[in-house]
């Protein structure tokens, strides 16, 4: 283990606290937190293009998301902690996305659903005047998902690698 | 028919009015008209009169043959199939005037031929972009677009 140098002694109780770390580990209950978050992912109702047809599919009955504890939708982004990205972000809906990407409380994430969120996909050429390229321009996007659309075992397959990250104990975006 | 024949009454006593003779199948119009621009709003009205809903607004940008653009809407009714499609030619940087008094479905379409082509509908009640991003300021299907600047969003660095 790194030897860490002493503090200096005129240091402020806020430096003191940023070079020694938290006084209190709560490694335990953050652990224990993380696995009950992974278990219970309530996504943002809204989608955006074509790809939010596969995502109401992947929550109806013949899929399920439910048994991943994942298909609580919530109507509000205040009560939603992952945001599914689903369809083309145009320009006008890009500061519209951000806004309620702002709402949610943390902890949050985000996942891009779709080739329209990766890069642009379809609608991707130069100089194009529509669409945001890519969902991670404008919020920090935790899975990829590729497809157009994906199949609904594909986002469940993305909810299951999202869980694995958050159970452990991948940063948090704030 | 008695209606027909009284829309068509109608439609000839608008004096800068032409109509085809016979429309190409392949239009899907039964009627094909162009008109003056200051008549268009009382050619809205004889369609209104007549039953008929507007269920298409758009333009087309012909500055490079005819320095004009061409504004075209599309009436058409319930029951037998009666569409007709009527042309009017502004000449570029001109205004038409708005038929969204008229037509509630004229208010969206106006705004999207004006954001996407730059044509102004004269009394319009809320002639604002539609499609395009907050602060635009091109008209992406004009001929002569080239390239669009990188959304407002991209640029700022999300
Ligand atoms: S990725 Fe394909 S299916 Fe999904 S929103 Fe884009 S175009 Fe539609």
């Amino acid at each position: 283990m790194k030897e860490t140098p002493p503090p200096p002694a005129n240091a402020t109780t806020e430096e003191l606290l940023t070079q020694l770390g938290p006084l209190v580990h709560l490694d335990v209950l953050e652990n224990l937190l993380n696995q009950a978050r992974a278990r219970s992912l309530w996504p943002l109702t809204f989608g955006l293009a074509c790809c939010a047809i596969e995502m109401m599919a992947a929550g109806a009955s013949r899929f399920d998301m439910d048994r991943f504890g994942s298909g609580v939708f919530r109507p509000s982004a205040r009560q939603a902690d992952v945001m599914i990205l689903a369809g083309t972000i145009s320009r006008k809906m890009g500061p519209v996305v951000k806004a309620l990407w702002d709402q949610m409380p943390s902890p949050k994430w985000a996942i891009a659903m779709g080739g329209c969120t990766i890069d642009g996909g379809p609608f991707k050429y130069p100089g194009q005047y529509a669409i945001v390229e890519g969902a991670d321009k404008i919020i920090p996007v935790d899975v990829y998902i590729p497809g157009c659309p994906p199949r609904p075992e594909a986002l469940i397959n993305g909810l299951l690698m999202l869980e694995q990250k958050i159970k452990a104990g991948k940063k948090f975006h704030v | 028919m008695s209606e027909a024949s009284g829309l068509a009454a109608a439609l000839a006593g608008i004096a800068s009015l032409k109509t085809a003779e016979a429309p190409d199948a392949k239009s899907g119009c039964q009627g094909l008209h162009t008109v003056g621009r200051e008549a268009i709003v009382e050619v809205g009205r004889v369609f209104r009169e007549a039953g008929y809903m507007l269920e298409m607004l758009t333009a087309l940008d012909m500055r490079a043959a005819e320095q004009a653009m061409h504004v075209v809407y599309q009436f058409n009714r319930f029951g037998a199939p009666d569409r007709h499609r009527v042309r009017v030619v502004v000449p570029a940087g001109e205004a038409v005037p708005s038929l969204a008094d008229l037509f509630g479905s004229a208010n969206w379409y106006e705004r999207e031929a004006f954001d996407m082509l730059g044509v102004r509908f004269d009394g319009h009640p809320y002639l604002v972009r539609i499609l395009t991003e907050e602060g635009a300021d091109y008209h992406p299907l004009l001929k002569d677009f080239g390239v669009a600047p990188a959304a407002a969003e991209e640029a700022a660095g999300g």
